[in-house]
């Protein structure tokens, strides 16, 4: 077919993969990959429902959201040929800016990873157990299952929001229940997508960890409840159960390639973004978990210092100034701290009515950066410091 | 919606144009026309206007006085009137539960209003880019100006905007104008913003 | 029915665009206008002052964007991807034979060769739901300002696309169809958000002459309807021409 001759061509390292065709793995039922799916009829509910996906494809390569670096782009379908092996050319991947935690694999093989889901993994493995999980789904053809099945028939078009045709926060929450998967689906997806880890050479303990992280995410903020559905994991609401069938399931592993530097090279020149898009969310207590979270990995990070910092200064409740400080002033003595560091200190000392210090800073934000947006606000500063306030 | 019963007819007709409002527009919006000369918004902030303008008092769903030149799909002029300190400057959608409300609070310096200003526009997935914040003038006295940069999520249109903004008295005002970056933008920021240099505080 | 949808657009009503498009849905509810006067029916689907078309003047007529739905048993539009690829057959050539009956030189771009227009292409659709909403359709959404009349432009927006294309004026046209087998549910109001039409069995679009040199849409038409088939040829052909009435003159 035309369509499959064109895929192939546009994945050339994916040949150089052995095809991985059956998993037959101590501790966990036999279970072999499908062959490769041809292009279903127009005329089926299958067909239509690629087409629109199709349609929807060409939508998101014009769209202004996704992210256009070769080196990202070409590493996520790089993961993704890893463990799809034979499946390979089927798929395109996407990587796409929002802040949300996604990822999702369309029944005609395009793949989103969003860019909220990038900031939270902290290693290579733990992204290939993400996009493992969705591969489970899509090999399982459960997408289709869902749409067929009575209960989410009424919500087709919150099925389009999971696939990131709309954007609307109350849309995804939605979606997530329109699409939820069943458990035996979602348990599936969990074997199949730790089975692909296993067999592409990743640490399987990995998984279990990602769902872990989530969830100490969703019990930060002041009166949530873990079970309640938080857009920023509508699609993969994390579970207990699901954290603990990974455990068990990865028990007897005992190592693997979980490509921590690999990752962090990637994502590098995106993480200032990336930091900034989650802050402006204005979510401070679960932004507080997840940079508490990085920081304990990476503590050597000065942009995560500064964004800890930043996070606290703007949410400024309690102690949260002094703990600002603190960070800020260990993103400095670390060297190579964010130029936006310094503003903030001024921030922080002109509450404190530390006059001459808050210049200090002021000045040195504008040394490291002259051309920032906001340079003559804070110029006026300098010229012409504002009154205390009450 | 009436949780008591309206002792006057006065009260009872009030009652009853509000269901009809209500009702008849579906809880969105009754667009009215803003003609030349003053105008007073919220009863809190009085501006003059040049161009006619067409405004939704209700906002749209959100409760925020928003005009429009071409339409609800395409351009906004945004009234922040009046938020007090602890108050979120928009409503959180009810449908966003486990979503922490977005929050002004007096001590705020302007980046600080920016960036809550920022978290609401991006809430729905759109993004947000400060090309430049300055101080300005503003309801007679010291405030900011911003230029940024959207991307709808919604549509996947790139719109340009500018805002002022102050506090007074504990008090958040903000004017925005948002419009689509070809055409709009250009043709129409400065009918807003001489909208938003002419306002002045009333009470 | 009314009652529940209109509870249902309240809870959300939340945002700009989301009530911008529940308003277009829920007018696909409203009946067709009832008859006018000849002057009030130029106003609505023309610009003031324009009436024809030099038969000389090249139009581009962009991809239609069209979906065509069936809806189940159970109220579900399913996205019908044959009934889709006919229809987008049928429609263009029926604007090519419509165009060609008129007397105009029709060009066409395919998809790769508007791709570098998308941000012109979006913001066309944005525009033509604000037209749809404030001039198409109830008086309760009419943007005073506006007076009645069908005064939008785009100004300079559109000037690379008439260079790409060689072509004067652009027809865009966008329509959403379906086929109903049986009842409908509230919940698709939610589709109606994308753009589906609401009660099934309708086909809702519209259609706009945009002058790409001075940005001005000179014609406008929106349908909302239960009838016509964009499956058929003959019936597609219809729908073309009422998707096109009052399109101006060509001399």
């Amino acid at each position: 077919m035309k369509r499959r001759r064109f895929l192939a061509a546009g994945c050339a390292h994916c040949a150089a993969l052995a095809p991985v065709t059956a998993f037959a793995q101590a501790g966990s039922s036999a279970w072999a990959a499908p062959q490769r799916f041809a292009r279903p009829d127009l005329a089926t509910d299958e067909g239509g429902l690629w087409a629109l996906m199709d349609r929807e494809e060409t939508r998101l390569r014009r769209s202004p959201f996704v992210m256009r670096d070769v080196a990202l782009q070409d590493y996520l379908r790089g993961i993704v040929c890893k463990l799809a092996g034979e499946h390979c050319p089927d798929f395109r991947a996407y990587a796409v800016r929002t802040p949300f935690f996604n990822a999702s694999m369309a029944p005609n093989g395009m793949m989103q990873v969003w860019s909220g889901l990038l900031l939270r993994v902290e290693n290579e493995a733990q992204l290939a157990a993400v996009i493992g999980h969705e591969l489970g789904h899509y090999m399982q053809r459960h997408t289709l299952d869902r749409l067929r099945d009575a209960k989410s028939r009424s919500a087709f078009a919150t099925v389009m929001a999971a696939f990131g045709v709309v954007g609307l926060v109350g849309m995804l929450v939605a979606a997530a229940g329109a699409l939820s998967f069943s458990r035996d689906q979602e348990r599936d997806a969990d074997g199949i997508g730790l089975a692909l880890m296993r067999a592409a050479g990743y640490d399987p303990r990995e998984a279990s960890k990602v769902w872990a992280n989530l969830e100490a995410e969703l019990t930060a903020a002041p009166g949530a409840e873990a079970n309640k559905r938080n857009p920023l994991f509508a699609t993969h609401p994390p579970s207990e159960e699901r954290k603990q069938r990974l455990t068990q399931l990865a028990e007897a592993d005992t190592g693997g390639f979980t490509g921590e530097a690999e990752l962090a090279a990637v994502l590098a020149p995106f993480q200032q973004d990336l930091l900034d898009d989650e802050l402006k969310r204005g979510q401070h207590a679960e932004t507080l978990a997840l940079l508490d979270r990085l920081h304990q990995r990476t503590p050597q990070r000065p942009d995560l210092l500064y964004f800890r910092g930043e996070t606290r200064r703007l949410r400024a409740e309690g102690d949260d100034l002094n703990l600002a400080l603190a960070d800020f002033d260990r993103a400095v003595a670390l060297g190579r701290e964010p130029a936006q560091t310094w503003r903030s200190i001024g921030y922080v000392r002109q509450k404190f009515a530390h006059t001459d210090a808050a210049r200090a800073a002021f000045k040195r934000y504008l040394d490291n950066a002259p051309e920032a947006p906001d340079a003559s606000l804070i110029r006026s500063y300098l010229d012409e410091p504002p009154p205390a306030k009450t | 919606m009436m949780t008591t019963a309206p002792h006057s007819a006065r009260g009872a007709w009030r009652a009853f144009a509000t269901l009809l409002l209500a009702l008849v527009l579906g809880g969105c919006a009754v667009v009215s026309k803003v003609s030349t000369g003053e105008a007073v918004v919220r009863n809190r902030v009085a501006v003059t206007v040049d161009t006619p303008w067409n405004k939704f008092e209700r906002g749209l769903g959100h409760d925020i006085p928003t005009w429009t030149i071409e339409g609800v799909t395409v351009d906004a002029l945004e009234f922040f009137v009046g938020i007090k300190h602890g108050e979120p400057i928009v409503a959180t959608p009810s449908s966003s539960k486990n979503l922490q409300p977005l929050t002004f609070l007096s001590t705020m310096p302007p980046q600080d209003i920016v960036a809550l200003y920022q978290s609401m526009i991006t809430r729905d997935g759109s993004t947000f880019t400060l090309d430049k914040l300055e101080p300005a003038d503003f309801l007679g006295g010291k405030g900011f100006r911003f230029e940024f940069t959207r991307v709808r999520k919604y549509d996947d249109v790139r719109q340009r905007g500018i805002a002022y903004g102050t506090v007074r008295n504990g008090e958040l005002h903000l004017i925005s104008y948002v419009a689509p970056r070809l055409g709009f933008f250009p043709k129409y920021v400065g009918r807003a913003e001489a909208i938003a240099k002419s306002a002045r505080l009333k009470g | 029915m009314t009652s529940s949808i209109i509870v249902v657009a309240r809870r959300t009503c939340t945002g700009l665009t989301l009530c911008a498009g529940l308003g277009v849905a829920l007018f696909g509810l409203a009946p067709q206008a009832a008859a006018q006067t000849a002057a009030q029916t130029a106003s609505r689907y023309l610009a003031p002052g324009f009436t024809q078309l030099a038969r000389d003047q090249k139009i581009v007529v962009l991809p239609p964007d069209v979906e065509l739905f069936s809806l189940s048993a159970g109220g579900v539009a399913e996205p019908r991807a044959d009934w889709t690829a006919a229809a987008l057959g049928h429609m263009k050539s029926a604007l090519a034979a419509k165009t060609g009956k008129l007397g105009l030189t029709a060009l066409t771009m395919s998809d790769a060769q508007v791709e570098p227009f998308a941000e012109q292409i979006s913001l066309q659709v944005a525009v033509s739901r604000s037209i749809a909403l404030h001039h198409a359709g109830p008086g309760v959404w009419a943007l005073p300002t506006k007076e009645g009349r069908l005064d939008w432009s785009f100004d300079d927006a559109m000037k690379p696309l008439q260079a790409a294309s060689g072509a004067r004026y652009g027809l865009f046209v966008w329509i959403r169809d379906s086929y109903a087998s049986a009842e409908r549910k509230a919940a698709m109001v939610a589709l109606a958000v994308l753009g589906v039409g609401v009660t099934g069995g309708r086909q809702v679009g519209n259609a706009a002459l945009v002058d790409l040199e001075t940005g001005r849409v000179v014609w406008f038409n929106r349908l909302a309807r239960p009838s016509g088939d964009l499956r058929e040829g003959p019936a597609a052909a219809e729908s073309i021409e009422a998707l096109l009435t009052g399109f101006p003159e060509v001399r």
